[in-house]
């Protein structure tokens, strides 16, 4: 089954949000934003471009008359900043113009005075600073005392991973249109429409029923547009509110780099101790998280960090500690994978350490480790199925040497400046949002006359395929053919109170709440049609390939006939759902509980070919094997792990933000110096092999969620560039990290005292 | 005044100023919304349009970035966007391998995707994997890892086949395409419209007013953007007496200052030199080599130009015209300080002369970035050597991003004059380049990592060059 969207998008017919025809009257907004990263605002004068040519109105914290408030989880984040600003890039006014030009000059005309404060950008020095977001959070599990006595190994050390630009080639972008009784129409990039209706609301100081957020689909999002398309979709509603005219606001690519959010760079320290064995037994490990300047979504990705300390590993005795630090940089945000790249990262350097000072070879603490059915994870959850192991295995008999696997020979060692490295990569991630409350979602199903089919949900297409999957669903349930299916815009006046479509969930709870909605309508079909069609009671009736059944045998009851006779009888043929995810909880007290549905699983092995004249790399080959339960759509799933690989190969590699010191005021603002993958960046092979599994019966059809999981594997690449290294220079200390920029690379094979 | 030119496949006129980009006319003014805008400085190929210079052997189309294509270059040329190579029904040869592969997700990048596969189609007769590839080098995608993108290049590759035709630019070649359904069929027309609506006239305005010249304008336009709509501008791109590849005998060649790095790698002029011609595919993107000139690689004055420095390892000679006439400088004198150079407002860099080597010489290009591909250097490097009896009896080396102009490195050449081929000589060397260079810190390395990378590169050329003699166990 194909991407339904992939017809229009290859013919460039799909419309997203800026190839909408704009009415003639519309307005551009264009932002003076905070110069620098903390200051006290003492002037704001907006006199002389208030009265430049095309210049319709120039909006600050003064003219919103709700709540100048966009924070979700803690409120934190104001719209437009009133007395102090916090980061480069913070909104401090939003001009109007009838041009995107004439709006952007009058912005630059704006009088600002800024007295500057101490910027801190580093999450070690907040934290020494008390600048936190929130408390710091412990999950623990045993006792790391009584463990230590067992240990005949323990090592510490320090690991961090850098932070990542979305890159959704799509930028920020919304624009509002007024209607009638003071409503406002916001076309959204967002994953999360009910959000944005949720803040426009508060901000303009109306009930939510006053906004319609309606989302056609993104240009890529990552968790980018999870909570960061908010402020420009609100102040574009703001402007129609203030103005009466459509305002459209849309970020230039330069500006959506410096100002928006990225993924959360990490400090982390670790204590591992071992057996001789190679048996973990104790896990301790102290997370300081660089939140930016307001909380965003920190808290939640924190807690995802905590989940997932020991990544695809059981250990007996764990502490792990979060800590959320406030720093004068963007707020950082979502981005796929929520927390767990950065636990995994620790995870994996801690036994990468481990297995260089016991002489061992990484794989075999990670096997030994390995989950098993049964274990238990900190937080009190058990760890169910076989999926993870029998990946591993799979994984290894193709590669490991000593099991027969292709990587018996070295033909790069000698002579030649060339290195090969291999690193197995488990990966075992949680599928449900943290925030229990979240895991809900709804849709509406419309069967019209003529057969076809309307389908709205929660979620929100960004090129994950999750409409494919919920047409499929709609058409699966029914029994009808796909080409009747119809997937909506999603729209907060057909799905209300939607959570996000993020977490990995989209596609299990909007396909969920799918096949309830048409389950219940086919009932209704189907009740009818035992009258109409006069069958003997006890009869079994079903739909299949649009006729119906009796007992399992065709008759000539179409379709398209049973529609049209089932609304004459005046039976409804609509049906609203909605989906909680069973069984889940959680004790934030106790930091116990079943937080998640189910866990996804899997395991790769990446080659790299170091070049220690040069020092650069190329990936040579990643085999995956992966549980996507029982595949809705391989194709698509295929899709999602090769994506999400090469984001977390770039993630660790070549992908470096770099700031000026001090002041974090960012240098890689543009695809010319944030260097992202491109097509040669590949690995020249990826196979991806789907494990026969059965699935959860949380996701939808026995399928598995797909989205982050796999960006995990990427992880790999950095330590088999480590491997490489190590095989051409033994005994090389490089330390962990990321990103391995080929700068760190053959500054390291140089003298691995060149990196801290 | 209005610039007139073939849109997909009607006659267009536009009042837009010509240092406006067609990206901005084509989304804005014509509303053909299939085409994107991702970055606006030619780093991502999500606005890549088709762009068909008509000449003597046919219409030549080149993949090109609209997001820097200024509008006054579209005068009596096909504009060809997404919507321009789309059948009326169904899908091209070149989309539906996407559909199939699940090689489009969001969606974004993907118009950009299709124009620069059709791009490479329409200018080869033998499509093969890898040029295939090599033609979405410059297509940035988010969402799919490239490896279903991969998969659909193959079998657009597969569909299309090798072409009867002899040259690309041949309306055997467009009937191929056409009969592929890769290409529409009014693409058999463009030839005869585009010859029967005359060209405008070069408007020559130097000497009149305060001017911008303007060859392929990649850099101009990535970075100078809103204040080039306001001014006037020269367009050099199209001058037969600018552009051109000529063997001018004795070993010796001139090139024309507003040929393109595709016009260089199509004419093969450095196919043996060393491993120059495979280096020229380090430079940019296709749809930036096809804009981008040797002259303005060189005017610009970046201190990391990869042309600049590979024509200053080959002590080329620049061909200069102004009001009194024609004067000759040396490229290695050309370079007065960081973007100063030896040219005045009123003169034009005309040409490029340089002998390619002569018998016993060895040439190699080096280069390392951030990513191998679409990238500017963190430090390019190339050397000629003349070496007998293992002797070094010239060397001429050359490195970008470690001076605040494109350098010859003097000392190092220096040292290797009549130095045998040795480890020793070798290590002396890079620790005399790595002196003689002073490198800043900068978004593509700090100072300290561009020292010692010039140094590796360095070991880089005398290990390709004299594996024979060199171990590099010895040298590392």
């Amino acid at each position: 089954m194909k991407h339904l969207d992939a017809t229009l998008h290859v013919r460039g017919k799909s419309v997203f949000v800026s190839d909408h025809n704009l009415p003639d009257n519309v307005l551009h907004g264009a932002l003076l934003t905070s110069p620098v990263p903390h200051g006290t605002i003492t002037g704001l004068d907006t006199s002389r471009a208030a009265g430049m040519n095309g210049v319709v109105r120039i909006i600050t914290w003064q003219d919103v008359p709700g709540e100048n408030q966009i924070g979700n989880i803690i409120l934190d984040e104001p719209l437009f900043a009133e007395t102090e600003v916090n980061f480069i890039g913070e909104p401090v006014a939003l001009v109007l113009a009838d041009t995107p030009l004439k709006a952007r000059n009058a912005a630059g005309c704006i009088g600002l005075d800024i007295i500057e404060l101490p910027a801190v950008t580093d999450p070690r020095r907040a934290f020494e600073l008390g600048m936190l977001i929130s408390p710091p959070r412990t999950f623990s599990m045993g006792s790391m005392d009584d463990g230590l006595k067992n240990c005949h190994h323990v090592f510490s050390g320090r690991a961090d991973s850098g932070g990542q630009e979305h890159l959704y080639l799509e930028t920020q972008r919304a624009f509002a249109v007024p209607a009638e009784k003071g409503c406002i129409r916001i076309h959204s990039s967002t994953q999360g429409p009910s959000f944005v209706q949720k803040v426009a609301a508060r901000v303009l100081n109306i009930p939510m029923n006053r906004i319609e957020v309606d989302v056609g689909r993104l240009g890529g999002a990552f968790g980018g547009k999870e909570d960061q398309a908010t402020p420009w979709a609100v102040m574009a509603a703001l402007g129609a509110y203030l103005t009466g005219r459509p305002v459209k606001v849309e970020l230039s690519r330069k500006e959506d780099m410096r100002w928006t959010g990225k993924r959360h760079p990490y400090s982390s320290d670790y204590r591992i101790g071992l057996r001789d064995d190679g048996r973990i037994l104790c896990w301790e490990v102290t997370y300081y998280q660089n939140g930016g300047a307001a909380s965003d979504l920190s808290t939640a990705i924190l807690e995802r960090t905590l989940f997932h300390s020991t990544g695809a590993y059981f250990i007996p005795n764990v502490r792990a500690t979060g800590v959320s630090c406030r720093t004068h940089l963007p707020p950082n945000t979502a981005f796929r994978g929520f927390g767990a790249p950065q636990a995994m990262f620790v995870m994996e350097s801690a036994i990468h350490h481990a297995s260089r000072e016991l002489g061992m070879k990484p794989w075999e603490i990670q096997e030994r480790n390995l989950l098993c059915r049964g274990d238990h994870f900190p937080y009190g959850m058990t760890f169910e199925g076989d999926e993870l192991r029998r990946s591993w295995n799979r994984v290894m008999d193709d590669r490991k040497p000593d099991r027969g696997g292709r990587n018996g020979k070295e033909p790069c060692s000698g002579g030649t400046p060339f290195r090969k490295g291999l690193y197995f990569m488990p990966v075992c991630f949680g599928i449900s949002f943290t925030n229990t409350s979240l895991n809900q979602a709804t849709a509406l199903v419309h069967v019209y006359t003529d057969g076809s089919v309307g389908v709205s949900t929660g979620a929100v297409e960004m090129g994950q395929g999750v409409n494919t999957k919920i047409a499929q669903v709609a058409a699966r349930t029914l029994g009808v053919d796909i080409s009747r299916i119809k997937v909506e815009t999603t729209n907060t006046t057909r799905a209300a109170n939607t959570s996000p479509t993020a977490a990995s969930t989209g596609a299990d709870m909007n396909g969920n709440a799918t096949r309830t909605a048409c389950n219940c309508i086919l009932e209704r079909l189907m009740a009818f049609a035992k009258d109409y069609m006069k069958v003997p009671k006890g009869s079994n009736l079903a739909l299949l390939d649009e006729t119906v059944t009796v007992d399992g045998r065709s008759t000539d009851l179409h379709w398209e006939e049973l529609v049209g006779q089932t609304y004459l009888a005046r039976v409804s043929l609509s049906s609203q759902a909605h989906y909680a995810t069973p069984d889940i909880y959680f004790d934030s007290s106790s930091e116990k509980g079943r937080p998640f549905a189910y866990h996804v699983t899997g395991t790769a092995a990446t080659e790299v070919t170091l070049d220690c004249l040069r020092g650069t790399f190329t990936v040579d080959s990643v085999t995956v094997v992966h549980d996507a339960g029982e595949s809705m759509n391989p194709l698509v799933d295929r899709g999602q792990v090769e994506g999400a690989l090469l984001q977390g190969i770039g993630w660790v590699t070549m992908e470096e933000l770099k700031y000026t010191e001090p002041g974090g005021e960012l240098l890689s603002d543009s695809l010319a110096t944030y260097k992202v993958p491109d097509i040669y960046s590949a690995p020249d092979e990826v196979r991806v092999e789907f494990l026969e599994s059965r699935g959860s019966n949380a996701g939808v059809y026995n399928s598995k969620a797909v989205g982050e999981p796999p960006f995990m594997y990427g992880i790999g690449t950095y330590f088999a560039l480590l491997e490489a290294m190590a095989s051409f220079r033994p005994g090389i200390r490089a330390g962990y990290s990321t990103p391995m920029s080929n700068q760190k690379l053959l500054m390291l094979l140089e003298d691995d005292r060149n990196i801290p | 005044m209005t610039v007139s030119f073939l849109l997909n496949g009607k006659k267009y006129g536009t009042s837009l100023p010509p240092g406006a980009v067609a990206l901005d006319l084509i989304r804005n003014e014509t509303q053909l919304t299939g085409t994107k805008e991702g970055c606006r400085e030619g780093d991502c190929g999500a606005c890549t349009v088709l762009l068909g210079t008509p000449g003597p052997d046919g219409v030549r189309y080149s993949a090109v970035n609209s997001c820097i294509l200024p509008v006054g270059e579209l005068s009596g040329r096909h504009l060809v966007t997404i919507e321009g190579v789309s059948p009326e029904e169904g899908l091209s040869t070149v989309q539906e391998p996407f559909v199939q592969h699940g090689a489009s997700q969001c969606g974004f990048c993907t118009p950009g995707m299709i124009m620069s596969l059709t791009g490479y189609l329409l200018s080869t007769t033998e499509p093969d994997v890898s040029g295939a590839v090599g033609a979405l080098g410059g297509n940035i995608c988010r969402c799919t890892g490239y490896i279903s993108v991969k998969r659909a290049a193959e079998t657009v590759v597969n569909s299309t086949g090798p072409s009867p035709a002899r040259s690309p630019f041949s309306r055997e070649h467009l009937k191929h395409l056409v009969s592929r359904n890769v290409i529409p069929s009014y693409f058999l027309n463009i030839e005869k419209i585009l010859a029967q609506s005359k060209e405008p006239e070069e408007r020559d305005s130097a000497g009149t007013a305060d001017y911008i010249k303007v060859a392929g304008g990649t850099d101009l336009f990535a970075t100078g953007g809103e204040e080039l709509v306001r001014r006037n501008l020269r367009f050099l791109s199209r001058n037969p007496q600018l552009r051109y590849v000529r063997n001018e005998g004795e070993g010796l060649f001139r090139i024309g200052a507003a040929s393109t790095v595709e016009d260089l790698i199509e004419s093969g002029i450095f196919k043996g030199t060393g491993n120059l011609h495979d280096s020229l595919r380090l430079v940019s993107s296709v749809q930036v080599r096809s804009r981008a000139t040797v002259g303005g690689n060189i005017v610009n004055a970046s201190p990391i130009g990869d042309l600049t420095i590979i024509m200053l390892a080959l002590k080329a000679v620049l061909r200069i015209s102004g009001a009194s006439g024609h004067r000759e400088v040396p490229l290695s004198k050309f370079f007065r300080g960081y973007k100063i150079i030896d040219l005045q407002p009123d003169e034009l860099l005309e040409s490029v002369c340089f002998k390619k080597s002569g018998p016993g010489e060895m040439v190699n290009f080096e280069k390392v970035s951030m990513r191998k591909h679409m990238d500017i250097a963190s430090v390019n490097t190339a050397a000629v050597f003349r070496v007998t009896n293992r002797t070094v009896e010239e060397a001429i080396i050359s490195a970008g991003g470690v001076a605040p102009v494109p350098a010859i490195l003097n000392r190092t050449c220096d040292y290797l004059r009549n130095s045998e081929i040795c480890t020793g000589t070798v290590l002396d060397a890079c620790e005399t380049a790595m002196e003689e260079i002073s490198p800043i810190t900068d978004v593509r390395g700090t100072a300290e990592y561009k020292r010692l990378l010039t140094g590796r590169l360095l070991k880089t050329h005398f290990l390709e060059l004299f594996p024979e003699i060199l171990e590099p166990g010895d040298i590392l």
